[in-house]
C-alpha cells in the first residue's frame, strides 16, 4: 500500500519533470539555453522514474539493468548536448546579442591561430 | 495506481507535444535535434511509467537500447553542421546566391537594427578573421559554380584540436 503511493508520486514527479524539460524547451529564447533546459530536468525525471520500478519490482536482476539504464543515459546526454552547443557556438546560429560573457571566444582564437601556424609550416616544409 | 497512472500519462502527452511544438517551430536543425534528444528521453521515462503500472519487466531491454543509442542522431547531424564556409553546396549554386542566402540567414540581418558593424568587441574579431578567411577562399575570381568537396579532407584545417575526428 505505502509502496503504491510512493511509487505513484515518483511517477508524477517524473512526468512533471519532464514537463518542465519540454516547456523550458519551448520557451528559451536562445539554442544555448534550450540545450540547459532540454537535457538537465529528463535526468532527474529519469532516476526519479527508476526508483519508482525498483519500489514496486524488487529484484536484483530489475535493480541492476535501471542502473545500467541510468548510467548510459548519463553517460550519453552530455556528450549529445556537447556536440550540438559546439556546432551552434562556431557557425551563426549563436545570437551574440544574447549573451553576457564569451569565454570560449579567446579558446577558439588561441586554437585558430596555432591552426594556421601549423598549416602554413606544412606548406613550406 | 490507476489516477496515478492516469495523471502520468497526461502529463507525458502534454510534454511529447510541446516538444512537438518546438520541433516544428524551431528556427535552425539544432533546436529540431535537441527536441528529438527531449523526445527520446521522454519516451524512456514513458516506457518506466508503464513498467510500474502494468507490473511487467519485459520492456527493460527496450529502455536500455534507447538509453545507449539514443543520442547518435544529434552527435551525426552536428557533425554535419560545421562553418558555412566548409559546407558542402548543391551543384550549380553560384557563390552569389549562397551568399544572398547565407546573408538573408545570419544574425545581421536584423529589420530594427541601426549600427553598422559589429555590436561586440568579440564581434569584431570574428568579423576580422572571417573577411580574411574569404579573402583568402575568393582566390579564383570569375568562377561561378562551387564545386563539392568533400569536408572530410578538409577537416584537419578547419579546427584547432584533433579530438574533433
Amino acid at each position: 500500500m505505502i509502496a503504491d503511493i510512493l511509487s505513484g508520486a515518483l511517477l508524477i514527479g517524473s512526468a512533471a519533470l519532464s514537463l518542465a524539460a519540454s516547456i523550458g524547451l519551448l520557451r528559451f529564447p536562445d539554442l544555448m539555453s534550450r540545450l540547459h533546459a532540454g537535457s538537465k530536468p529528463q535526468i532527474l525525471g529519469l532516476i526519479l522514474m527508476m526508483l519508482a520500478i525498483s519500489i514496486q519490482q524488487f529484484h536484483w536482476g530489475v535493480i541492476t539493468t535501471l542502473l545500467l539504464i541510468v548510467t548510459l543515459q548519463m553517460v550519453t546526454t552530455p556528450v549529445g548536448t556537447h556536440m550540438v552547443g559546439r556546432a551552434g557556438y562556431r557557425t551563426k546560429y549563436l545570437r551574440r546579442s544574447m549573451l553576457y560573457r564569451d569565454e570560449l571566444s579567446d579558446a577558439v582564437a588561441l586554437a585558430e591561430e596555432r591552426a594556421a601556424i601549423e598549416h602554413e609550416r606544412r606548406q613550406d616544409g | 495506481m490507476t489516477i496515478a497512472g492516469a495523471i502520468t500519462g497526461l502529463l507525458f502527452a502534454a510534454a511529447f507535444y510541446i516538444t512537438v511544438t518546438r520541433m516544428i517551430k524551431g528556427p535552425s536543425i539544432l533546436d529540431r535535434m535537441i527536441s528529438t534528444d527531449v523526445l527520446l528521453a521522454t519516451m524512456l521515462c514513458g516506457f518506466g511509467g508503464f513498467i510500474v503500472v502494468t507490473g511487467r519487466t519485459d520492456l527493460l531491454p527496450v529502455m536500455l537500447a534507447l538509453a545507449s543509442l539514443g543520442f547518435a542522431g544529434s552527435v551525426a547531424v552536428s557533425r554535419y553542421v560545421s562553418r558555412s564556409e566548409s559546407r558542402t553546396p548543391v551543384i550549380g549554386e553560384s557563390r552569389g546566391t549562397a551568399k544572398a542566402h547565407e546573408h538573408a540567414l545570419s544574425e545581421s540581418n536584423v529589420p530594427g537594427r541601426h549600427q553598422v558593424g559589429p555590436l561586440f568587441a568579440s564581434d569584431a574579431e570574428a568579423v576580422v578573421e572571417h573577411s580574411a578567411a574569404e579573402a583568402h577562399a575568393d582566390g579564383d575570381v570569375g568562377e561561378d559554380v562551387v564545386e563539392l568537396h568533400d569536408p572530410a579532407v578538409h577537416a584537419d584545417e578547419s579546427n584547432g584540436d584533433e579530438n574533433d575526428r
